[in-house]
């Protein structure tokens, strides 16, 4: 691009204002000190924000994209309706086999709990490690795997057999150096009780930095027996096909109302959600956060480029006579604004590429001392370009046109 | 030894540069300055003209509407027979860079530039593009005898080298008409003269030629001697033009 009706072309303009940049470094630094705050800030936050984003989306899809919840509990977000939702009837085994009898759009309904307690083998001894109670069908839905061994059988679940698959790590620090082949048939306790191995599970990964593999999991019956089966029990239930998902929740949700005797007036006692009901509360929640940084960029953005013009008024009085010797060989108004706006917005993306520079080693250093992931948005850095060189038209214009007015006799005659 | 040539006739023909009746009158809110009183001249491919005159006389004045770097307040001025004072500022931006090569008593060179650009400069507007506008320019530069200065920057120069880069910028577009306001001004006697030597030379080629000078002996060397005096034209007389011995001038 050579500019309007030609003259002074891009890479010579950027020159000459890489020139000037270089020569005032302090002074160009000074100037460009709202786009370096505002866009070091944009690319900090969004790079923050997509880490945690990536981690949440692991957690909340990890059992899997069309398999749905349902709940004793729903989302609320009041403590009046937490309070409310303490007289609601458990959810129980009837209520699974009901599910399971009567629903036609169902592939498999899990029941489960989740508790946690001690885990030993000998003289090793593991705390606080997730104890998860579940049906069979679980082996249904489970996408992990088995490094080893293989899930609890039907008969196992609804005879409380005490079997118990446990996580890799669980493996390594109860049988340290053994492969998890060898795990299998092992008898371990867990909260007190005696279990068989039968299944090792393929690693799950971690989430802000915790090991997800520190897990057993036992048939519901037994986890029943060892927390008491006064806690509600939840079903995650896996349609028939991905696309059953949604009368699949609409059953779930006319069968669970049937079997609570709900009148059509009433309001459901229990809470049906999907992966998507947390990621949707999660991005907006995500977008009220990139809304106030907008507010917050905008305004150091309009200061840094109200600090631009300035000097570029400055510029061009300091350059007047340079003009008048551009104009008196025939440099028309359009080549002598192109130049000054290639100036200006040279000196802005200047801003922008020390605030990029700086926005992306705040982030790194955050990625590098916590668990969150480096997730570095591409598209943050185009935005906040095509923002930089906007800033630069939009308050270079001013000064240029200034410039570009000059008439020759007047700027050459000025010392 | 000098020597002159035969007085020339005045030649016949269009008129490279035809001014009737211009005015240049400056408002200066109480009283108005009327720096050309309306003027009438005419002046012919390849002639060579001295303007003289007292200070505050015109010339300056003259040169700039000449030039194309001022408006008139009134009166036509034809160039290369196209009427200049009906021109916008766009088009007359487009004149200055075709037709005029103009040469200013201090230089006037971008100082953070080198010869090499500075003469490009005009290229640089007129959409000539890399490798021939730095060919052109070097021409240029060899013209004048600086093409080994070419990466100089204007404060590595001599005054004498500084307006020949000036005068090698004037003419890398190859102008209409080559003017020059009072080109050795500010250079010793030594050094005028070889600039006087470039412009002659120039002239020879068959360049047309018109410097505003204060010293008569270089006025000597023009065919055609134009003398002002209140903004008006008080004399214009032919002459027989000194000759400079070009053995003596460095080229
Ligand atoms: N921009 C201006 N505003 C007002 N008056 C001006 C302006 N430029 C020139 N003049 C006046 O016009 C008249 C002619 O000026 P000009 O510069 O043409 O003279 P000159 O012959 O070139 O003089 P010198 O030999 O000193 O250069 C002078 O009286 C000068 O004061
Ligand atoms: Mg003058």
């Amino acid at each position: 691009m050579a500019g309007p009706g030609r003259g002074v072309g891009l890479a010579e303009g950027v020159f000459i204002a890489l020139d000037a940049i270089w020569a005032n470094k302090l002074r160009s630094f000074l100037t460009v000190l709202g786009n370096v705050i505002a866009i070091s800030s944009i690319i900090l936050v969004v790079t923050i924000i997509q880490g945690v984003n990536a981690e949440v989306t692991k957690i909340f899809t990890a059992e899997g994209a069309d398999i749905f919840t349902v709940r004793r509990e729903s989302l609320v977000f009041s403590q009046e309706e937490a309070m409310a939702m303490r007289s609601r009837p458990r959810l129980t085994r009837e209520d699974a086999r009901f599910l399971r009898e009567t629903g036609t759009a169902f592939e498999a309904v899990v029941e489960s709990a989740d508790g946690s307690g001690r885990v030993e083998y000998g003289n090793e001894s593991l705390g606080g490690v997730a104890i998860e109670g579940r049906s069979w069908e679980w082996g249904l839905i489970d996408g992990n795997g088995l490094e080893a061994g293989r899930y609890f059988s039907p008969l196992e679940t609804n005879r409380a057999r005490p079997v118990a698959l446990i996580g890799i790590d669980v493996a390594s620090e109860l049988f340290p150096g053994a492969d998890p082949e060898s795990a299998i048939g092992r008898r371990i306790r867990v909260h007190s009780l005696h279990y068989e191995v039968v299944g090792v599970m393929k690693t799950r990964g971690s989430s802000f930095g915790f090991s997800r593999d520190e897990v057993v999991v036992v048939p519901i019956r037994m986890f029943q027996r060892m927390f008491g089966s006064r806690n509600s029990l939840s079903f995650s239930i896996k349609p028939r096909g991905p696309e059953f998902v949604q009368p699949a929740m609409d059953e779930a949700r006319t069968l669970m109302r049937i079997r609570h005797r709900l009148r059509p007036a009433d309001e459901d006692d229990f809470g049906i959600s999907d992966s998507s009901t947390f990621l949707d509360l999660y991005n907006q929640f995500t977008a009220g956060i990139f809304g106030a940084l907008v507010g917050i960029v905008a305004m150091a953005l309009v200061v840094g480029g109200i600090v631009i013009m300035n000097i570029m008024l400055m510029v061009v009085t300091e350059r007047t006579r340079e003009v008048g010797i551009r104009k008196a060989v025939g440099a028309t108004y359009n080549q002598v604004l192109w130049q000054f706006l290639v100036e200006a917005v040279t000196l802005s993306v200047f801003g922008g590429a020390v605030g990029i520079t700086l926005g992306y080693l705040a982030a790194a250093a955050i990625a590098a001392f916590t668990p969150l992931p480096f997730v570095l948005a591409t598209w943050s850095i185009v935005a906040a370009l095509v923002t930089v060189i906007g800033v630069g038209v939009v308050f270079g214009i001013y000064p240029a046109s200034r410039a570009a007015k000059l008439d020759p006799i007047t700027a050459l005659g000025y010392e | 030894m000098n020597e002159t040539t035969a007085v020339p006739t005045a030649p016949s023909g269009e008129p490279i540069i035809k001014i009737r009746d211009l005015k240049k009158i400056y408002d200066m809110g109480r009283v108005k300055v009327e720096a050309l009183a309306g003027i009438d001249l005419d002046i012919h491919r390849n002639e060579f003209i001295a303007i003289m005159g007292p200070s505050g006389s015109g010339k300056s004045t003259l040169m700039n509407l000449l030039g194309c770097l001022d408006t008139p307040t009134e009166g036509n001025y034809t160039l290369s027979s196209h009427e200049v004072s009906a021109l916008d500022d766009n088009e007359l931006a487009e004149v200055r860079n075709r037709e005029i090569g103009f040469v200013f008593q201090t230089f006037n060179l971008l100082p953070r530039a080198t010869s090499l650009h500075n003469v490009e400069l005009p290229l640089i507007y007129a959409g000539v593009s890399g490798r021939e506008r730095k060919k052109r320019a070097l021409e240029a530069l060899d013209i004048v005898g600086l093409a080994e200065r070419s990466d100089h920057r204007p404060n590595e120069l001599s005054g004498g080298q500084r307006q020949r880069v000036a005068i090698a910028r004037a003419l890398v577009n190859k102008p209409a008409i080559l003017l020059a306001d009072e080109p050795t001004g500010n250079l010793d006697s030594k050094t005028s003269l070889e600039v006087m030597d470039l412009f002659i030379r120039l002239h020879d080629q068959g360049q047309t030629v018109i410097i505003v000078t204060h010293e008569p002996d270089i006025a000597e060397y023009a065919h055609r001697v134009v003398t002002f005096l209140d903004g008006r034209i008080e004399s214009d007389v032919r002459q027989a033009a000194k000759r400079l011995d070009t053995e003596a001038v460095p080229g």
